[in-house]
């Protein structure tokens, strides 16, 4: 008899606002440190046009693998180029190519990942055997073998990353869509008439991306690493252009004449990595949808 | 045409072990028959129940309707057209007309979506778009009785009743003419089981609606419907209008499921028909008549001859050799 | 136990319970009062969000984290279980205290065979293994699995719902406890099967002598099974009483709108269901006066400003309500 009335004491629903995600995840100290080391990183990398005291491949012969002086605050290389400016730069370079690279597996993954799970069953079979396939191979000798094919350049070391990091996250994306693909909301979008692709990229993907991005926060890290480590070989950017792992290498030759190149490609590199681990562990918790729930 | 939908003999059959499983296991027929032989029709304006124990193929009759499931046999009418025969564009603008509504009421809901997006999302769909938004979605949040303020909330916040309401908003919002719903109160609370099934029932008449409810609720189909099916083992085995079958079952089974449903008077302590066992599976299923192995009446011609559908009255069925005489047994069910 | 035949088997006085949320208190449970007679079936009938799990957690500490219970006391034969130790508590489930879920499906480890689960109960118990399997058989058998012998090396997939719920109440009652506490039993069911499981309930009860704490939202079972009938209504007992007296003389407006709104009992097919209208209150702010007040249709002057106290309709039957204030 009251069906027609309103309820009035409907709960206020925008308690929930679009920050609280943000709310939560500065709550958390880990989450805290992440995001202001991640922000320092990534800042100084996006000025460092205007912060860095000198070009990094300005050559000042006469101050040669130098200590910390006022002119040169982290020392300078053999070459007497600026430590502190070059990894200011590398610091681009080691961003520019984990964004890159992590992005695009992300997005070429989710894809992928939904297609193989949402898909026919045959085209999930293939997918799942390429993934496999791919994973199969270790990354590094993945890289070297490329590399001494193509040679080496920022853009092969991008692509090394992408192909070996897809399967990883169209692993999850399938295996979540496969779970999603026969629940009732699915099911009643079905029923009202919608096509797979808009089942797929307006009901599936809000529902799939959210460890997709923790893994990709996470991978950050992992890519970082990997071109440090391309670069420390000589196989990854090109000299003169400054990376963590070049000045990494070039401080193990003079470790015996001054330990500051080591410092300045080692510290920021481990910060990094710290940086972007703690946000993803952070957005793990934030994302949660158990603990979301109280 | 008086019938809005009429089914003849649909088939739905699943495939239980793959092509190169069932080869290794030299499995003849990898198939099982959900649903078998089903024949019904719901009257425009009216409500049919589908009424069946869980696994008796009751909701995949429902999917079928839509498509959701593909049938492997018999005919599905919905007005003149045959439903099975529709092209996938025909069968996209078929969901309009036809609506369906979920067991689950939180869990249809995409989870991610707000309820104001949820209710606009078969607009978007049929690609409407020349229509007021914001005011269609608060004509239908208000119609289905809640306020503006719920367009906001989001699936996991909505109790219920709430979420049931936001669900029979959306099967409703492109005025079809016939909804499905899959057991309509399932998971509510008795007080507010009352009020939705009230507003169904509000809606069915204002806007001429037929409905299929698939449930396994009798004491509230009763209060619902104007026809009955039973089902058992993806058959059906009774049909006939919702008053003749609670007043005087054909049917063993029909009285087996009526003397089950436990009554609020502890004066009314079960005396009655109680059913042994449970329901075969659906690979092997028993000879005969498929109910013997569960019928207290069961004699030797029951497990060797499958009973024919026969007519007892004007518009109602049932399937047994011995059906119960009419006004002859008379339940106590309330 | 037998010298405990006069002491009822739980006797809970005036318990609440608090859970601690960021919003504030959920005052999930007020002053509860709730004895379960030795040998007898008690009810508790009430819709979600009225406090059923709550109570069922506290008699077994099974409370979440941030609940704390404020006031009263829970007593298992003679000795109060918000006292008890941990090993005492151990000793208390399961073998005292024992309990059929709601879902028959995940109550029951589905990587260990069913006669191993069973025997596994009895690991108190210093009988060989094999005076063990007998006696998970005999349950078997009791509860009626046919082939008890032999479906005790099948895995708990292999059995289908109902039997699975015959299996799990064979095996909450292997160490012959005291209590058995039901929660909704049977809604997994069909209601062929929720017969089966029903009138099993009524047949052990009366051959293992223990008392049931039946806990549904389904007023036919409670009819069916109970011998007495607790109603709650948001965290408050609002009436307890005989089953007869309950059902057929309700006297809290709560009760009664409830048999009312239960389709089962509506003689007539009907185009309009009774509703209860209205919600039940957010339990972190209540409202002053009785709990119901908000949603019913008989209230007056006291119900609004003071909560009712408990009135005695007859021996067993107590109604917290003004208009049982005359008798």
């Amino acid at each position: 008899m009251e069906a027609k009335k309103s309820f009035s004491d409907s709960s206020d629903f925008r308690r929930e606002s679009r920050f609280s995600n943000l709310v939560q995840l500065v709550k958390n100290p880990l989450g805290l440190i992440g995001l202001i080391i991640v922000i320092a990183i990534v800042s100084s990398a996006i000025c460092a046009d205007w912060i860095a005291p000198y070009d990094y491949k300005a050559f000042d012969i006469k101050a040669r693998l130098s200590g910390p002086t006022w002119d040169h605050l982290l020392g300078t290389d053999n070459l007497g180029r600026d430590t502190l400016s070059r990894s200011l730069y590398g610091g681009r370079v080691a961003l520019s190519v984990a964004l890159i690279s992590v992005s695009l597996s992300l997005v070429i993954g989710l894809f992928l990942g939904m297609l193989a799970g949402y898909g026919p069953r045959r085209l999930d079979s293939l997918l799942v055997l390429i993934f496999d396939s791919i994973r199969a191979f270790p990354t590094i000798m993945f890289a070297l073998a490329v590399i001494t094919i193509v040679g080496p350049s920022l853009n092969t070391v991008i692509a090394v990353v992408v192909i070996t990091t897809v399967p990883g996250y169209a692993r999850i994306a399938r295996t979540q869509t496969l779970a999603l693909k026969h629940t009732e909301f699915i099911l009643a979008e079905r029923s009202l008439g919608a096509k797979p692709i808009r089942v797929m990229f307006s009901h599936i993907v809000p529902n799939v991306i959210a460890p997709l991005l923790i893994l990709a926060s996470m991978d950050i890290p992992v890519v970082i690493t990997i071109e440090a480590g391309l670069s420390f070989l000589g196989l990854g950017v090109k000299p003169p252009t400054a990376s963590w792992g070049s000045i990494l290498n070039l401080g193990y030759s003079f470790i015996r004449d001054t330990p500051w190149m080591v410092i300045a490609g080692g510290v920021p590199l481990i910060l990094t990595t710290l940086g972007f681990t703690f946000l993803g562990e952070a957005l793990r918790d934030v994302f949660d949808p158990k603990l979301k729930k109280d | 045409m008086a019938n809005i939908l009429s089914i003849n003999n649909l088939r739905v059959r699943f495939r239980t072990d793959g092509a190169v499983r069932a080869f290794i296991d030299r499995n003849q027929d990898p198939y099982i028959d959900a649903v078998l032989d089903v024949s019904l029709s719901i009257e425009r304006g009216k409500t049919l129940g589908l009424v069946g124990e869980s696994g008796s193929g009751k909701t995949t009759i429902g999917r079928s309707i839509i498509r959701l499931v593909d049938p492997a046999g018999g005919t599905i009418m919905f007005e003149d057209e045959d439903i099975g025969r529709m092209s996938s564009n025909r069968l996209a603008t078929l969901r309009k007309d036809i609506s369906m509504m979920f067991q689950d009421p939180v869990a249809s809901l995409s989870p991610r979506k707000t309820v104001g997006s949820l209710i606009l999302e078969p607009f978007k769909i049929h690609g409407i778009d020349q229509i007021n938004q914001n005011q269609k979605a608060r004509e239908l949040i208000e119609m289905v009785g809640l306020n503006e303020a719920f367009l906001g909330a989001y699936p996991h916040q909505l109790s219920g009743g709430q979420a049931r309401r936001v669900g029979v908003a959306r099967a409703l919002a492109l005025n079809p003419k016939l909804v499905i719903a899959d057991e309509p109160t399932a998971g509510l609370d008795v007080s507010v089981q009352g009020e939705i099934l009230n507003l169904m029932r509000r809606l069915q008449v204002d806007r001429g609606l037929s409905y299929l409810i698939i449930t396994h609720n009798l004491p509230v189909i009763r209060h619902l419907s104007n026809h009955l099916a039973i089902i058992y083992l993806g058959r059906v085995i009774e049909i006939g209008s919702t008053k003749d079958i609670f007043t005087n079952p054909a049917h063993p089974y029909t009285l087996g499921l009526l003397s089950a449903v436990p009554q609020p008077d502890p004066n009314k302590r079960r005396e009655k028909l109680k059913l042994e066992g449970e329901l075969p599976s659906l690979s092997r299923r028993p000879t005969g008549c498929e109910f013997h192995t569960r019928c207290p009446f069961a004699v030797e011609k029951c497990q060797q001859e499958s009973p024919i559908r026969q007519e007892i009255e004007p518009r109602r069925f049932v399937s047994c050799h011995f059906p119960f005489p009419l006004s002859q047994v008379k339940v106590q069910t309330a | 136990m037998s010298n405990f035949n006069n002491v009822p088997v739980i006797d809970i006085s005036n318990l609440s319970v608090d859970f601690q949320t960021q919003r504030g208190d959920v005052r999930a449970l007020r002053n509860v009062d709730l004895t379960i007679p030795h040998n007898k079936t008690v009810g508790v009938v009430g819709e979600s969000g009225c406090g059923k799990s709550t109570l069922i957690n506290s008699i077994l500490r099974l409370l979440a984290s941030n609940a704390s219970i404020t006031s009263g006391s829970i007593r298992f034969l003679d000795t109060n279980i918000l006292e008890m130790t941990d090993p005492e508590l151990n000793d208390l489930r399961g073998q005292k205290i024992s309990m059929v879920f709601q879902d028959p499906m995940t109550a029951l480890n589905p990587v260990i065979t069913v006669g191993k689960q069973m025997t596994d109960i009895l690991f108190r118990d210093s009988h060989s293994r094999n005076a063990k399997r007998e006696k998970a058989r005999d349950m078997l058998q009791m509860v009626g699995i046919p082939d008890a012998e032999d479906r005790m090396n099948d895995y708990p997939h292999q059995f289908s719902g109902g039997m699975r719920q015959r299996i799990c109440i064979a095996m909450a009652l292997m160490m012959n406890p005291a209590l058995l506490i039901a929660d909704e039993p049977t809604t997994a069911l069909d209601v062929t099967l929720e017969a089966q499981v029903i009138h099993l309930l009524q047949e052990l009860k009366n051959s293992f002598q223990c008392s049931i704490l039946f806990v549904s939202h389904n007023l036919g079972l409670i009819a069916e099974l109970c011998d007495e009938v607790v109603v709650m209504y948001a965290g408050e007992v609002v009436e307890q009483g005989g089953v007869f007296d309950l059902f057929h003389s309700p006297a809290h407006p709560y009760t009664q709108r409830l048999l009312e709104c239960d389709p089962a009992r509506i003689e007539k097919s009907t185009d309009e269901l009774p509703t209860i209208s209205g919600r039940v209150p957010d339990l972190i702010e209540l409202p002053p006066g009785c709990i119901f007040s908000p949603r019913c249709v008989s209230k007056f002057e006291p119900c609004s400003t003071q909560p009712p106290p408990e009135f005695v309709v007859n021996e067993h039957h107590k109604v917290r309500c003004f208009l049982s204030q005359n008798g």
